[in-house]
């Protein structure tokens, strides 16, 4: 009887305490002067990231962890590079960000202790983060918005800065470098819409004959650049291919990603290259016979130098039609007017 | 219990004799259809009449055969051709060091990498794709294959040594070898746990899932020798395997010393898979199962379980890399996923419509 009696008073302190919590909750939660049907103030503001979550921010936001090395340099491109705090090892440019703490090795990765030490505002990450959801179960706990994105995603690239934009509240400086991507990609598509050929173009990825097919950002931009895919048809975005198909789909161009141990050197991008064109199979292909085999940094197709990557592209497959630009120059100025610095290294092997 | 006399019983013999002998040839002649099959099939456009009008113009220049275009010669001689081949040398090597070790070890579930091979050649890869480190030559393309090689011959080593202080026999060695893989895959998870680059990580799975897609003449010509030498010296054992798979006092007591066996054994497995899974990556399975179908097929005498054993192998990796190339044409399917859709259910099928026990 009396065991009964306690746990009936247990139970009912539970369901108080219980109540008392929850009305101090939503008590906090309810900010002053907000209506309570939607929830949104000036300062808040929704949005909906690369992976179709819907996402609350509080403005302003200034203490930003970035976890892509893309959206890193659209951060400083925008103005908001004092407001990083926290990176990935891969995010090394502009220099000034590499005196900011590393709290993963990308977002893949993070350390969720040193990044909740930090007390972002707001975390910036590729979907690699969205294939850790115990990483990411555990920010949301803590509350901080997290947005993903894929700058390396050419249909992603102007919906991640308009969302970017509108968080830094820099709406103007977004809608200049959309301009600034789109005034490239009109050209672009102009002068290769006015002429129907197209040359065959195979690209490897990191491995022989691995190459970029159908639904690959890859064969996309090939086909925007104003060449066509020899795995164009092909369904697995990412196949090795057979190097027979590749011997007799004869391309005229070979472009091949410079792997990263490669990237900026010129030594290491020629012997990439010496290997393709000394491969005993393609000799027969009209690419290695005319020596039309380029390597490319894939951080030319990464956020804002997107144009700069598409025009390499495009003049390597259509010289003539693009003599008048000079891609490298125009990475060159957009590398000082964005970052303030002077363009550095090799990202585009041999120039077209 | 019926008597037979010694002629009885000798015609017994060449009956069974010539059973097994007509089962290894009927295996080789299903090689060499399946690579006439091979060099005609693939992505490219060349079948078969264009197949061998290539390959005979080259190996008979004086027919003034019609060799057809340049990029026709490139399909058949430099890429089916040598993959062929490369592919009946590395299932062959696999194939019979796998019956070898599974003799002279006396279990069934023995392969050629019992010794720990496959994961020191994958850390020694590993260390080259990710590092650059090499530890016979420092550059170029050769960096991944001797490194591999390098570290299956070290791995080797390891198990003898350590298989030496307690005395060489079958458990010391395999429990030397399990203890030696799980070094080099902690050591090669490591590696794959703290490369810098992401494509580094690819490439190094993309290595240890294997494939023949890399054959060249040059790997064609280093492996296929190899192979042949090394299976050649393990048939010359066999009558020793067969000796000591009854126990080490018959052994002893018929003047065949086990642990000598078992090291030379030992030594020629390594070799030829070490040289196989250099160039080829770790390919699986083949090496295990071959030598059970074969000993289905043909029984425990490793006189000839060892030659039916290495065509096995040769056939189940040339059918299964073939079908690999034209499943998802033009896309290619790494040789190792189709070796086991193929090898199980041909496997299973072995197992349950014989009747004879083999392991007791």
């Amino acid at each position: 009887m009396k065991d009964k009696t306690i746990l009936t008073i247990a139970i009912l302190a539970i369901i108080a305490i219980a109540a008392v919590v929850y009305i101090i909750n939503t008590m906090e939660t309810k900010p002053e002067g907000v209506s309570r049907e939607t929830g949104l103030t000036e300062t808040t503001i929704a949005l909906i990231d690369g992976v179709g979550r819907n996402i609350t921010v509080q403005l302003p936001v200034n203490r930003i962890v970035t976890l892509n090395s893309g959206i890193t340099e659209l951060l400083y491109a925008l103005g908001a590079g004092d407001k990083v705090i926290g990176r990935d090892a891969n995010s090394i440019f502009p220099s000034q960000v590499k005196a900011k703490p590393v709290v993963a090795s990308s977002s893949y990765d993070p350390n969720v202790e040193l990044l909740l030490e930090l007390h972002p505002d707001l975390v910036l990450a590729d979907d690699m983060l969205f294939y850790n959801q115990e990483a990411l179960s555990k920010l949301e706990e803590a509350k901080i918005p997290v947005v993903i994105d894929n700058p390396t995603n050419i249909t992603r690239i102007k919906p991640l800065i308009t969302n970017l934009g509108r968080i830094l509240q820099a709406k103007d400086k977004a809608e200049e470098i959309i301009a600034f991507i789109e005034q490239y990609e009109k050209t672009i598509r102009e002068r290769v819409d006015q002429i129907g050929y197209r040359p065959l173009v195979y690209i490897e990825w990191w491995a022989p004959w691995q190459s970029f097919a159908k639904g690959s950002a890859g064969n996309e931009i090939i086909f925007n650049a104003g060449g066509l895919n020899i795995a164009a048809e092909i369904r697995d975005p990412a196949p090795v291919l057979s190097p027979e198909f590749v011997v007799e789909k004869n391309p005229d161009i070979i472009i091949r990603m410079a792997p990263s141990e490669a990237r900026g050197n010129l030594t290491a991008i020629n012997a990439v290259r010496n290997e393709i064109l000394n491969r005993p199979e393609l000799q027969v292909t009209k690419a290695v016979k005319t020596g039309k085999v380029y390597i490319y940094d894939p951080v030319l197709f990464e956020g804002l130098r997107y144009p700069v990557g598409l025009l390499y592209w495009a003049k390597c497959f259509h010289p003539e039609l693009f003599a008048d630009m000079n891609p490298e120059a125009i990475h060159s100025q957009l590398v000082k007017k964005y970052f303030g610095c002077e363009l550095e290294g090799v990202y585009f092997y041999p120039p077209p | 219990m019926t008597t037979k006399t010694i002629e009885e019983l000798k015609k017994i013999y060449r009956r069974s004799v010539k059973r097994k002998v007509l089962i290894i040839l009927s295996l080789f002649s299903a090689i060499i259809i399946t690579m006439l099959v091979s060099v005609s099939i693939g992505a490219g456009s060349p079948r078969f009449t264009e197949a061998m009008q290539v390959i005979f113009s080259k190996l008979l220049p004086s027919l003034n055969l019609d060799p057809g275009s340049a990029t026709t010669q490139i399909i058949v001689w430099n890429l089916r051709l040598p993959r062929v081949i490369m592919a009946i040398a590395a299932g062959a090597g696999l194939a019979a060091s796998g019956a070898t070790m599974q003799g002279v070890l006396r279990n069934p579930l023995v392969s050629s990498y019992i010794l720990g091979v496959s994961a020191a050649a994958g850390f020694g890869a590993a260390l080259a794709t990710v590092f650059k480190i090499g530890i016979i030559i420092s550059y170029g393309k050769y960096l991944i294959i001797t490194n591999a090689f390098a570290f299956s011959m070290l791995a080797m080593l390891m198990v003898y040594g350590i298989a030496r202080i307690r005395g060489i026999t079958t458990e010391t060695v395999i429990l030397a070898g399990v203890a030696v893989g799980y070094l080099f895959s902690a050591l090669l998870s490591l590696i794959q746990y703290v490369a810098p680059q992401h494509e580094a990580v690819r490439a190094i799975v993309f290595w240890l899932m294997g494939g023949l897609h890399a054959s060249t003449w040059e790997a064609a010509i280093i492996v296929s020798p190899i192979v042949l030498l090394t299976v050649i010296l393990m048939m010359q054992q066999s009558w020793n395997i067969n000796i000591t798979s009854m126990g080490e006092d018959v052994a002893l007591s018929l003047g065949v010393n086990p642990r000598h066996v078992l090291v030379i054994t030992m030594v020629l497995e390594s070799l030829a898979t070490a040289s196989i899974i250099a160039f080829t990556g770790v390919i699986g399975f083949v090496c295990l199962i071959s030598p059970h179908i074969s000993r289905m097929l043909i029984g425990t005498d490793h006189r000839y379980l060892i030659p039916c054993s290495a065509i096995m192998g040769g056939l189940l990796l040339l059918c299964s890399d073939t079908v690999g190339r034209v499943i998802l044409m033009p896309a290619e399917v790494p040789v190792g996923i189709i070796t086991s859709l193929l090898g199980v259910p041909f496997f299973l099928y072995i197992l349950l419509s014989k009747r004879r026990r083999i392991w007791q």
